[in-house]
């Protein structure tokens, strides 16, 4: 099944807007463009806090073919606060390892370990197919009563102002109009609220083109990300290759520029590669074939007044490092709790500035790994070419050469420096995140019973405490005790004020009541700076 | 704090001719292109010896605009 060339995993229904049928609409607290995962999951997080939730899908279902793959610890935990992390461990294919090779040796010339912190609940990887994704968050929304999915209906319209803004609406029956107070665009790398707004997007065009080949057969392989730089069956170019469920794999070829799309992806073009990576005797059947190309930029700002840009169509990258939907799910997470406490009326609206400073840095943080990486992998100058080289050359027998090389540096946290939430730290801290970092996960015993830290901070500011004394104060408290890994990993007696996306926001070797109502009125920017 | 270290811009080296007839020598036979990957990869031993990057960093300026 597929519509105008896009496969469908699953049709969605379609429904008249009851705007169109004579019943005039309220205004919206917000209204969210897009059901990617980006706007599936904020609408999620918002549901969750309780808002009444409008998710503006331009198809009337979700769609398969090759997009997002591997999705990080960080996505994983930002899914469990979702409560749907646990269903996507299940389905997936968890990893840690990746193995990158040169040329035809069968020995990896590096190899890397993506949990070094060991003792966390997820992994540090793990592949599924976006549309089961996609899928999770729609099942999970689809239970909560606050929630219409407008399956069909696309924005091609928008008036603006200081207030809000007006959307019009194209769905099968007519065109109709939303009035809504904020505007979530989650519309994706070609976001029609941005092309509206005539807003910039800027960054490089990397010209190279990769054939993604997602196939199925049965072979016992470990579930290790493997990266070929030269190898026989792609030379002087790069392969990839990556475990899915349901016994599909991605298969990742680079192919130069000047390729013929429709000829690239024919069986008999394509099969040379599968066999050339797996064996002349490979079975495997064709799940889904494409060509994709790539670019790293960004929009200069996120935030425009009550118009607010979140995943890609906000910031794109290329794919090595997976730092797509991994860095526009922490986006989600970010936006939802500032969001939430504006609307509810306890923090300034001016919070918001700082999602456009936060995440202006992670998605800089994300371009420049992704831009690194594919300048490694494809690199483009007769310099750069033999630096690459080089470095795998010494790769092969010294070690002091294998971390240079570079065949994607996978998606991990970005840190938030500086950022006018935080305070910054007063006095020496051995271990423990600093602020503006995420909190690092550790089993914990919880009320006698077992748990993880990360899952037991809820969706609200949390002080936590490792010690036996918690300062007083009006905020949630978590307070750990005993002799165990966490005290090792945040300090003992120490306390952390948590953001409710898992941020530190401050921390204090010996908290004080007055002291903590500081950090925490700075963390929602209120009153002065 | 860290001491900031500085890239060492005084004499610091006994047997200098020897070191430079050595670098000069093991080019020979070698093609342009060939000669580039050799020169890369003792770059590569040698900041890695070094192990600051500020001092590398100062290196490379001072490298592409010695005045
Ligand atoms: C080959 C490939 C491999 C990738 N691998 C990874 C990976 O391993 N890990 C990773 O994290 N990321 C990966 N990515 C990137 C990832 O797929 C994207 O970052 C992710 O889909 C972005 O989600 P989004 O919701 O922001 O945008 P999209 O997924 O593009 O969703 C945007 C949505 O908005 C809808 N829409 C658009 N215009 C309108 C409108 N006017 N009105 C209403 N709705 C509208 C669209 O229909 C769509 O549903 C990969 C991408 C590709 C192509």
């Amino acid at each position: 099944m597929s519509f105008e060339g896009i496969p469908i995993y699953k049709p969605k229904p379609y429904k008249k807007a009851p705007e169109l049928s004579g019943v005039a609409g309220s205004r919206h607290p917000f209204v969210i463009v897009g059901s990617g995962p980006i706007g599936l999951a904020l609408g999620l997080a918002m549901a969750r806090k309780g808002h009444q939730v409008t998710i503006l899908a331009a198809f009337d279902f979700i769609s398969a073919g090759s997009k997002g793959i591997c999705y990080s610890k960080e996505a994983l935990d930002i899914f469990d606060q979702l409560g749907i992390g646990e269903r996507i461990v299940k389905k997936g294919v968890v990893w840690n390892v990746g193995k990158v090779f040169w040329g035809d040796s069968s020995d990896p010339v590096y190899q890397f370990d993506m949990l070094p912190v060991k003792d966390q609940k997820n992994p540090g990887f793990v592949n599924i197919q976006q549309y089961y994704v996609e899928d999770y968050l729609v099942d999970a929304l689809e239970q909560m009563d606050n929630v219409d999915i407008r399956w069909g209906h696309a924005v091609s319209d928008m008036t603006h102002d200081e207030n809000g803004a007006t959307l019009t609406v194209t769905s099968r029956d007519g065109d109709y109009r939303l009035e809504t107070d904020y505007v979530l665009a989650c519309d994706g790398s070609k976001s029609t609220i941005r092309e509206l707004m005539g807003l910039d997007f800027e960054g490089r065009i990397f010209e190279d083109s990769f054939l993604i080949a997602d196939v199925k057969f049965k072979q016992s392989r470990p579930s290790e990300r493997w990266f070929w730089f030269d190898p026989p069956f792609n030379k002087g170019r790069t392969a990839l290759l990556h475990k899915q469920p349901d016994d599909i794999w991605r298969l990742d070829f680079q192919l130069g520029w000047d390729v013929d799309r429709e000829e690239a992806i024919k069986s008999e073009n394509v099969a040379p590669f599968i066999k050339g990576l797996l064996g002349e005797d490979i079975e495997y059947e064709e799940d889904w074939m494409s060509i994709y190309t790539f670019q790293c930029r960004r929009m200069a700002r996120f935030v425009h007044g009550r118009v607010i840009f979140a995943g890609d169509a906000a910031h794109q990258v290329s794919p090595f490092g997976a730092r797509g939907a991994n860095s526009g799910l922490p986006d989600t997470q970010n936006l939802a709790w500032k969001l939430d406490m504006i609307l509810r009326k306890q923090a300034p609206e001016s919070l918001l500035e700082s999602y456009n400073i936060e995440r202006t840095q992670g998605a800089d943080e994300n371009i420049l790994n992704s831009t690194r990486s594919t300048d490694f992998i494809t690199p483009k100058s007769e310099v750069s070419t033999a630096f690459r080289d080089a470095a795998l050359e010494l790769a092969n027998t010294y070690e002091f050469a294998r971390p240079l090389v570079n065949s994607g540096r996978l998606s991990t946290p970005t840190p938030y420096h500086d950022s006018p939430l935080s305070t910054p730290d007063s006095g020496e801290f051995p271990v423990g995140p600093k602020p503006g970092h995420v909190c690092v996960d550790a089993p914990i015993t919880v009320n006698g019973k077992d748990g993880w830290l990360l899952e037991s901070l809820g969706d609200e500011f949390t002080l936590l405490h490792f010690g036996d004394k918690p300062p007083s104060t009006g905020l949630t408290t978590l307070t750990i005790a005993g002799n165990n890994l966490a005290l090792e990993r945040y300090g003992a007696g120490t306390s952390y004020l948590v953001r409710p996306d898992k941020i530190v926001a401050a921390r204090w070797a010996h908290a004080h009541e007055s002291d903590i109502k500081k950090g925490f009125s700075r963390a929602i920017a209120q009153g002065g700076s | 704090m860290k001491p900031v270290i500085k890239l060492n811009t005084k004499a610091n080296m006994l047997r200098c001719d020897d070191v430079y007839e050595a670098l000069i020598n093991v080019h020979t036979g070698l093609s342009p292109q060939e000669s580039m990957r050799l020169n890369i990869k003792l770059v590569l031993f040698l900041t890695n010896h070094i192990g600051h990057a500020d001092v590398i960093f100062e290196a490379i300026a001072k490298a592409a605009n010695p005045k």
